[in-house]
């Protein structure tokens, strides 16, 4: 389980986390929700050690994040974060140099499944094409948890139908997923848990099926009542 | 470990390309040195023969042996090395920024790799020096070949033979690059050494704290570099030489492995806790 114990994040004078706590957990896809600005990905960096926080503590399966921790979650930012000049294989080989938990098979499955050519540079790529090879370097590493950050921000609409197919398949299952997105309808029936973040607090945190079962809402209804009001 | 020599695999193959354009771009002008002082003094030789009837010995006691140190004197030896040495210095900042300015966001995968980030600078470190090595090797090398260039295309009586030693030891840039002396050689490569681990640092606090830490890199720098040669300052003003030479170097070492291992514990705390993507 991923644990954000009241986390603060301030830039400059700027609070933009403010005792934000939340848990995510394995075999679960929990989607954190917020308006532009609101330190969706900063929470992100934070889990993944790539930004200080000034309070509060995050924990992986109870510890704190630590090297071996980046054997058992990955995330897949919203940029290309593989050299320009790499080619697909290259960026696979460098991937598998360095984590013990690459599996080779899933990426050359995924690489066939997204119709990939491994000798492609990976700065010639589409925006669409390159969202998918970060989620194959991602999720070709046997990770307990899996960070998101907006996979389908800015693609076209096939990309996004071909990487929502992915949540729904074994790629996915069994791991913990920690998504942000704007774009909700496509994983909307997907998603397990919400947690809203806005003003740099948790607004709402709920199960997706509870919500559906006693409310009769969907997640966009319960997101129009706390961001429209 | 296993991991640190995987990095500086890595980091040697990004470097790669700049040094082989270094020692072609070196090894071309210092060649083209070897021609432009060859001919300048078989213009002045022929000129002395045409115009006064000098023999070789009187041309000789006139203009002098052609020896290699003639080359070794001009702007096409010295510039290139000047240009080298200024590359590495660019490097040394470029190796770091490049990861977060590129076109993609390297630094991200670098700082998620699951090993000790600390690797990163010492990988990063080594490259750097290991470039220099190479460097200068490979001007050690050059110098041969562009030697027997010379001795191919001046008339054997005009040339002075000069070992790759004397060269060294006559010409000050030179004796900076390859030091003579296995003492000397330390002092100046830890001295280099010691300089790049305290700009690394710099760079990493600018890197943490943006513009309040590149001030804060940029103090770090002059304090270090201050307390590093504090023996030196004091020994020849307050105290007058009451010291020894090698007293005082003694005391500049110790002070440098105090700095060397502080800046490194720093650059550690930084990657690990404070480093912003």
């Amino acid at each position: 389980m991923i644990e954000v114990k009241d986390i603060v994040k301030r830039f400059g004078r700027k609070t933009v986390l403010d005792q934000v706590s939340f848990t995510a957990e394995k075999g679960q896809i929990t989607c954190l929700i917020g308006v532009n600005g609101m330190g969706k990905t900063t929470i992100m960096n934070a889990i993944m050690k790539l930004t200080p926080l000034q309070a509060g503590e995050i924990l992986v399966d109870g510890e704190k994040v630590k090297k071996d921790t980046f054997e058992k979650i990955v995330f897949i930012p919203d940029a290309t974060i593989m050299l320009p000049h790499f080619t697909i294989e290259m960026a696979m080989e460098f991937m598998k140099d360095f984590y013990q938990n690459w599996n080779q098979r899933r990426a050359d499955d995924m690489l066939a499944f997204f119709k990939l050519n491994r000798k492609d540079k990976i700065a010639s790529l589409s925006k669409g094409n390159t969202a998918k090879v970060n989620l194959l370097l991602g999720l070709a590493v046997d990770a307990d948890y899996i960070l998101m950050d907006e996979p389908f921000s800015g693609i076209d609409i096939f990309s996004r139908e071909q990487i929502a197919e992915v949540f729904t398949s074994h790629l996915i299952e069994d791991r913990g997923v920690l998504i942000t997105t704007h774009e909700i309808g496509d994983i909307e029936h997907l998603i397990d848990k919400v947690v809203l973040l806005n003003d740099g607090k948790i607004q709402k945190e709920f199960m997706t099926e509870d919500v559906r079962e006693s409310e009769g809402k969907s997640v966009i209804d319960v997101l129009r009542e706390v961001f429209v009001q | 470990m296993k991991n640190f020599f995987k990095l500086l695999n890595f980091e040697l193959n990004r470097v790669m390309k700049l040094l082989i354009i270094l020692m072609g771009f070196t090894f071309i002008v210092q060649l083209v040195g070897v021609f432009v002082s060859k001919n300048n003094y078989l213009t002045q030789v022929e000129m002395l023969q045409q115009n006064d009837g000098s023999s070789v010995s009187q041309v000789l006691q006139t203009i002098g042996y052609f020896s290699f140190d003639r080359v070794v004197n001009s702007l096409f030896f010295i510039g290139p090395i000047m240009i080298c040495v200024a590359a590495i210095l660019f490097y040394v900042f470029l190796i770091w920024y490049r990861d977060w300015f590129g076109k993609n966001t390297f630094v991200y995968r670098l700082l998620m790799l699951p090993t000790e980030r600390i690797n990163l600078f010492f990988a990063k470190l080594t490259t750097i020096v290991l470039a220099t090595l190479s460097l200068v090797g490979f001007q050690l090398i050059a110098i041969q070949i562009e030697m027997l260039v010379m001795r191919w295309t001046v008339p054997g009586e005009y040339v002075m033979e000069v070992t790759l030693r004397q060269l060294i030891e006559f010409n000050k840039i030179l004796l900076l690059i390859v030091p003579n002396q296995f003492e000397l050689f330390m002092s100046f490569y830890g001295a280099g050494i010691l300089t790049v681990v305290i700009l690394f640092t710099a760079i990493l606090l600018e890197r943490s704290y943006r513009l309040k830490g590149a001030l804060i890199g940029g103090t770090f720098v002059v304090v270090a570099n201050l307390l590093v040669i504090l023996p030196l300052i004091l020994n020849e003003t307050i105290f007058h030489s009451f010291l020894y030479n090698g007293e005082v170097l003694l005391i500049i070492l110790a002070l440098g492995v105090i700095v060397l291992a502080g800046s490194i514990w720093l650059s550690k705390r930084l990657l690990d806790k404070k480093i912003r993507v």
